[in-house]
């Protein structure tokens, strides 16, 4: 990077320099045009750094309003005490006018599957989730998600572990064992990226191919992969979701699209998944969907 | 309509504007619940998942954020929500074309003529790589080059707030220096180019 363009950039010139430059500029073509790329690299890293202001401010809760709570409580209070009122109210169905009382309630239906998470109180702060891709406030209209757990990155390294990210951690299981000639030899370096755990590299050789080749299953899956490995759920699960229904790699996406919708905080939808996965008597992943049903449920 | 709208912070329009010109957070808060609302009108929005419905909405805050910046959404023009929204359908249109799926005429969307979907897609995705390599080269580097060149603060001021652990002006130049050496090499390796940043 050209030392005298950045000081031109940010104004740190004299304004002998300054003309001085700007005459440069005028009879080195090479020069402006190296000018403009760097404004234009710059312009990028200035979007990318709003992306990710906009991810962390929708995925971070305003300050709670303290009447609002004590209005919650108050109305719960008030609730409880009406309960209780009319349940001491005892008829006798020997007199026209009583009622024979039903005992209070003491156990829940509870569903086949549990669908609601320990959800953190109101108040608590989410941790912001960093990254460029990763939505926060539910969608107005649309019933609020489960808590999304951790923060995306690479996993057990993020400083705020929650309960979440525990039991996600606790039924992670990946295998990335292709048998050889499993792809074009298009994608053989991604691939030993992928065995490496270099996800990071490995994402970036991903996009470059996506720009330069025609997308297809092989880079679907590998992208999705890559990207379930750097703890983004969505977007893997917006990958895996491209792969038809026959594709050849089937078993490993449907684990995938569990652990996935997993991160993602999607306790159905995961549970529902592995449940199919464990139906299934040869599903390579069939013992890991066990331990994932055991512990979710 | 929201389940999760709140009262607005900002009813008075110009205020909201401008709140979101700084990028206010709870004006960004409110944009997006006041959008989210309307995205459930937008055709065929149905088809898209839970995750993509909420990248839409991400997307066209961004887009209009950007735009209120350099100047080409003025005050004068639309109400904030009603210019998300054009952008909002604009993008879902892209989306929905790809996926060779029916799709709505866009006449009459003047709002965002300027908009092209496709580059948009195309420059996030170098954006997103871009905050990835970024991020890979250390909490320092990104604290010095945001501050720098997304907070626009200046080198003295910088240093007087002790933002970072820089304690003279030409330190914390270097160090900013050293980090986009170290990006751009970065950038080279893993096959970057950047004219890539000129697309």
């Amino acid at each position: 990077m050209h030392t005298d363009i950045e000081q031109y950039l940010n104004g740190e010139m004299t304004p002998e320099e300054q003309a001085e430059f700007e005459r440069r500029l005028e009879s080195e073509p090479g020069l402006a045009a190296d000018l403009e790329k760097h404004k234009a690299f710059l312009e990028r890293l200035r979007t990318q750094m709003l992306r990710e202001k906009i991810a962390h401010t929708l995925a971070d809760p305003p300050a709670p309003n303290p009447w609002k709570k004590r209005a919650s409580i108050a109305g719960v209070l008030l609730l409880l005490i009406t309960a209780a009122f009319w349940f001491s109210r005892k008829k006798d169905p020997a007199h026209p006018d009583t009622f024979p009382v039903k005992p209070p309630t003491e156990t829940r239906q509870t569903p086949a599957y549990s669908d609601s998470l320990p959800q953190p109180a109101e108040e608590e702060p989410q941790t912001p989730a960093p990254g460029g891709n990763k939505p926060g406030r539910p969608i107005a209209g649309i019933p609020a998600p489960q808590p999304k757990p951790g923060t995306s990155g690479v996993r057990g390294q993020s400083p705020q572990t929650s309960d979440w990210d525990r039991l996600v951690e606790s039924v992670w299981a990946t295998r990335f064992d292709p048998p050889p000639g499993a792809w074009n030899q298009r994608y053989a370096p991604v691939a030993e990226l992928l065995k490496a755990k270099q996800f990071t590299d490995a994402y970036v050789q991903l996009q470059l191919l996506e720009q330069l080749a025609p997308s297809s299953d092989t880079l679907f899956f590998l992208k999705g992969y890559c990207l379930l490995e750097l703890r983004e759920g969505a977007a893997a699960l917006r990958y895996f979701e491209q792969l038809p229904e026959g594709t050849t790699w089937r078993e490993e996406t449907a684990w995938y699209k569990t652990l996935a919708w997993l991160l993602n905080g999607d306790r159905t939808k995961a549970l529902t998944s592995a449940k199919n996965i464990y139906l299934n008597p040869n599903h390579r992943f069939r013992s890991e969907a066990k331990t994932l049903i055991d512990t979710v449920e | 309509m929201s389940k999760n709208s709140r009262p607005p912070s900002f009813p008075d329009k110009r205020s909201f504007f401008e709140a979101l010109k700084s990028l206010a957070p709870e004006a960004i808060r409110q944009l997006s619940d006041q959008l989210g609302g309307t995205l459930y009108l937008l055709p065929g929005i149905y088809l898209l998942s839970r995750e993509d419905m909420e990248e839409l909405r991400n997307d066209a805050l961004l887009v209009t954020l950007k735009k209120m910046e350099e100047g080409a959404f003025q005050f004068q023009d639309y109400n904030p929500v009603s210019y998300a929204q054009a952008v909002a359908r604009k993008l879902l249109a892209n989306r929905l074309r790809k996926r060779k799926l029916e799709t709505v005429d866009l006449e009459g969307q003047d709002a965002v003529a300027d908009l092209d979907p496709e580059q948009y897609y195309i420059q996030k995705e170098t954006e997103t790589s871009l905050g990835i390599l970024l991020k890979t080269l250390g909490e320092n580097c990104e604290q010095v080059i945001r501050l720098k060149y997304y907070d626009l603060l200046r080198d003295q001021d910088v240093v007087e707030q002790q933002r970072t652990p820089y304690t003279s002006v030409d330190s914390l130049k270097s160090k900013r220096s050293q980090c986009l050496k170290k990006l751009a090499a970065l950038l080279r390796e893993k096959g970057f180019s950047f004219l890539q940043f000129l697309k």
